[in-house]
């Protein structure tokens, strides 16, 4: 077989088949069209409407929503963590007393010196 | 800008080679009817301010993507099927695989009334090869030479360059012949 035969034999048989299709399908396929040219009144989506970008990219400004919570959640979480590092590398390093925690006026004395 | 009544007429010509494509695709009949009604909607919705004369090739695009995202879908369903699967009841299992086996047995792609019959054998066989070929292959040798597409538009279609529709298409009619021949069927 050469080629324009093989090509001339799949797309006879192939047509064949689209035209002896189940009439079930053939009727569903025509209320599928009639249903979408219902569409047809309809401001048009896509490239054609200013509320075109939002509709059609809603989940990237859901995504940002979600990643920026998470950037203020890491970063006051970095917070609270570098504090407590701080506290901990002037207990470590003598600048405060071991017993300091639990000096009633540490608080305001760190708030002090931190100033 | 296409009116509605050539907009009718381009899908009425159209729809049943978008099916068997779609078909051939996800070898599932209902699945290709609705990724049918999606492309049929999008054109709709999306593109009715299209001249006529380009409705064939959008709408083409606008196939090929809404089978790629069957196929994307599914695979994201698959996987989530597969990470909640061992918290489910064992109890629910049977009742899908009947169902999808069901949804199998009612395809007309399958086990239709026309492909018992001796007359649509050889129907059956060359679709059966192109639902095997690779879906590149598939695509060039359905737009080349079943929508009759230049070289051009089916590499636009497909998102491609020429060289590599002029490969797909080579290897496809290459694919099909061994296939054919091996079937016994000859043109």
């Amino acid at each position: 077989m050469n080629e324009q035969e093989i090509i001339g034999s799949v797309t006879r048989a192939l047509h064949r088949g689209t035209r002896e299709l189940d009439a079930a399908t053939v009727a569903r396929l025509s209320a599928l069209r009639q249903h979408a040219l219902t569409h047809a009144d309809t401001p048009m989506r896509g490239g054609g409407g200013t509320l075109a970008w939002p509709r059609r990219h809603a989940w990237i400004a859901g995504l940002l929503l979600i990643l920026l919570l998470f950037a203020g959640w890491t970063y006051m979480r970095q917070q609270e963590l570098a504090s407590g590092v701080h506290t901990d590398l002037l207990l470590l390093t003598g600048v405060l007393p071991p017993g300091v925690y639990a000096d009633q006026v540490f608080e305001p004395w760190l708030q002090g010196y931190r100033r | 800008m296409a009116s509605p009544q050539e907009i009718d007429a381009f899908l009425a010509g159209a729809e049943r080679r978008a099916f068997k494509q779609a078909a051939y695709a996800v070898r599932d009949h209902h699945h290709a009817l609705d990724i049918v009604q999606n492309a049929m909607l999008s054109l709709v919705e999306r593109y009715r301010d299209k001249p006529p004369e380009e409705l064939p090739l959008l709408f083409q695009r606008i196939l090929r993507n809404a089978i790629h995202d069957h196929f994307r879908r599914a695979r994201v369903r698959d996987f989530w099927v597969r990470l909640v699967s061992p918290l489910r009841d064992k109890d629910d299992e049977p009742g899908e695989t009947l169902e999808s086996l069901a949804g199998h047995l009612e395809s007309p792609q399958r086990d239709g009334p026309e492909q018992r019959s001796s007359g649509n054998e050889e129907l059956a066989i060359i679709e059966a090869a192109l639902s095997e070929l690779p879906a590149r292959q598939r695509e060039a040798f359905l737009l080349r030479y079943w929508e009759e597409f230049d070289v051009a538009e089916t590499a636009q279609a497909m998102g491609c360059s020429e060289g590599s529709v002029k490969t797909h298409c080579f290897r496809a009619v290459a694919a099909l012949a061994e296939k054919l021949k091996n079937k016994g069927i000859s043109p």
